[in-house]
């Protein structure tokens, strides 16, 4: 099975505090990881690596094979945990600015997302909720043909109907040669999709595995398992 | 490097249009305050004119200067201290090229406002006499008209090296102690040393202007050329700083 991540031995100081800890982690070809830990864990710090928002202070970060550099952000799609983009662009102004430096950006996917999700190109993004906010940048981020999906929070502060609406996108969008990280605490809401899950606490990976061979092995759910690990903190 | 281009050119677009429609109202409101001095010789219209020819001058000069400086494309306030930096982090572009790309738009901004008041400076030289009768003021336009162009130059140069100056010390401080203890103090001494310097190399652009100019105009060319490898030290200073440190 070909790898779309490999991650080896990863660690992120923050001055002396440590926000990963030799983290080790692989992803193959179309598979969807859950991340999973509570608040300061490490989850996000994680992503931006990949992402190449953040440098790391040791280890290795391969996606497709290649170290995270330009060409990486060439392959991963990133969907950040708040707002990114200018407030006085319209949606229409969004989709143009992906078309312009990313080559794989599809601008009709992106319009039937924008119809899917129910969004008005020519509105601002000053002018939009929090939930249209979150829908319009999924929308943008799954309307390229990316290798890598990485969605932090995709969920958060979003109502149960926006919701629904993200994991239907998640699932609808999602093909056999791409992978997916989400980052969540609502596991519960997201958990049938997920393939593998990955359990971060204190810069650790704490568990990790195929999410129905845990479910068997532990005889219970992903939430359940996530509360029963979580819940001493 | 043209996707840069084109998406800087398109987010600050409306903005330079604006700006320089409010720029222009005022060099003419200026020149029609002066022509009205001209035809009625009252102490009140002199006044208002040289309120006018005062607005416009520090305009043209600082104000220009200040917008396309901390509100241009060439800034890296939107990249380094707001959500926007996220999304310009993750574009599969090289830092060389990004910040290329917005201090080239940068400076297309200023050369636009600047060249808005070329246009009105030429016509206050142009005619000269008449608003120096408008002012009271005994003043010679045509001897500055050899400096022009020098003058032109300088200013640009100086522009440039500005945006990198800020651009690096913006790029230093994001780098190393935006999550330090008192970081808000460290940025501010940051910019004290930023801004002695650029007093200081300012200073010496003028007084060599102003001394040696008419005798030794070399000089200015190679005060100019050491400005610009000065700007092109910090540029790459600031690409390597934003590649390798700057943590969003």
């Amino acid at each position: 099975m070909e790898k779309i991540l490999e991650i080896t031995n990863l660690t992120k100081k923050y001055f002396s505090k440590k926000a990963l800890k030799n983290v080790n982690l692989s992803l193959d070809k179309g598979r969807i990881l859950g991340l999973m830990g509570p608040n300061g864990s490490g989850k996000t710090s994680l992503l931006k690596i990949i992402a190449g928002l953040q440098h790391s202070n040791s280890g290795e970060v391969l996606v497709c094979g290649k170290k995270i550099g330009t060409e990486t952000k060439k392959l991963v799609s990133f969907l950040p945990d708040k707002n990114v983009l200018y407030p006085y662009m319209k949606a229409i102004d969004a989709i143009n600015f992906f078309q312009n430096y990313y080559d794989d950006f599809d601008v009709n996917k992106a319009f039937e997302l924008l119809d899917f999700m129910k969004l008005d190109k020519d509105e601002k993004v000053s002018s939009m909720s929090k939930g249209m906010i979150e829908k319009l940048n999924l929308s943008l981020t799954f309307s390229r043909n990316a290798k890598l999906f990485v969605l932090d929070e995709p969920l958060g502060g979003v109502d149960p109907v926006a919701r629904e609406k993200i994991i239907s996108t998640i699932i609808k969008t999602y093909n056999e040669d791409s992978s997916i990280i989400i980052s969540t605490h609502l596991v519960n809401d997201v958990e049938s999709i997920f393939d593998d899950v990955c359990f971060i606490d204190k810069g650790e990976i704490v568990l990790c595995g195929s999410a129905e061979q845990l479910r068997s092995e532990k005889n219970c759910s992903i939430d359940k398992l996530y509360i029963e690990t979580f819940q001493n903190n | 490097m043209l996707s840069v281009l084109k998406q800087e050119f398109k987010i600050h677009k409306k903005n330079i249009f604006i700006t320089s429609i409010i720029f222009a109202a005022i060099y003419l409101c200026t020149i029609i305050s002066m022509h009205l001095s001209g035809l009625f010789e009252s102490e009140k219209n002199q006044d208002i004119s040289a309120l006018w020819f005062g607005l416009s001058v520090g305009l043209g000069y600082i104000g220009a200067f200040f917008i396309a400086l901390f509100k241009g494309s060439g800034s890296m306030n939107d990249i380094l201290f707001k959500d926007t930096g996220y999304l310009i982090k993750t574009i599969p572009v090289s830092s060389w090229k990004l910040i290329l790309g917005k201090m080239i738009i940068g400076l297309f901004e200023f050369i636009v406002y600047f060249a808005l008041y070329l246009l009105f400076m030429t016509f206050i030289f142009h005619c000269g006499e008449e608003i120096a009768l408008a002012l009271s003021m005994d003043i010679q336009f045509n001897d500055f008209s050899k400096e022009i162009v020098v003058l032109c130059v300088g200013i640009i140069v100086l522009f440039i090296l500005i945006q990198s100056i800020l651009n690096f010390s913006f790029t230093v401080y994001t780098s190393f102690t935006k999550k330090v203890k008192y970081s808000k103090i460290i940025l501010a001494i940051i910019i004290y040393f930023l801004f002695s310097f650029v007093v200081e190399l300012t200073g010496a652009f003028l007084n060599i202007i102003d001394f040696n100019l008419i005798d030794d105009i070399l000089s200015v060319w190679i005060l100019m050329g050491i400005f610009i490898v000065i700007s092109v030290i910090l540029y790459i200073g600031t690409c390597l700083l934003y590649d390798k440190k700057v943590n969003l």
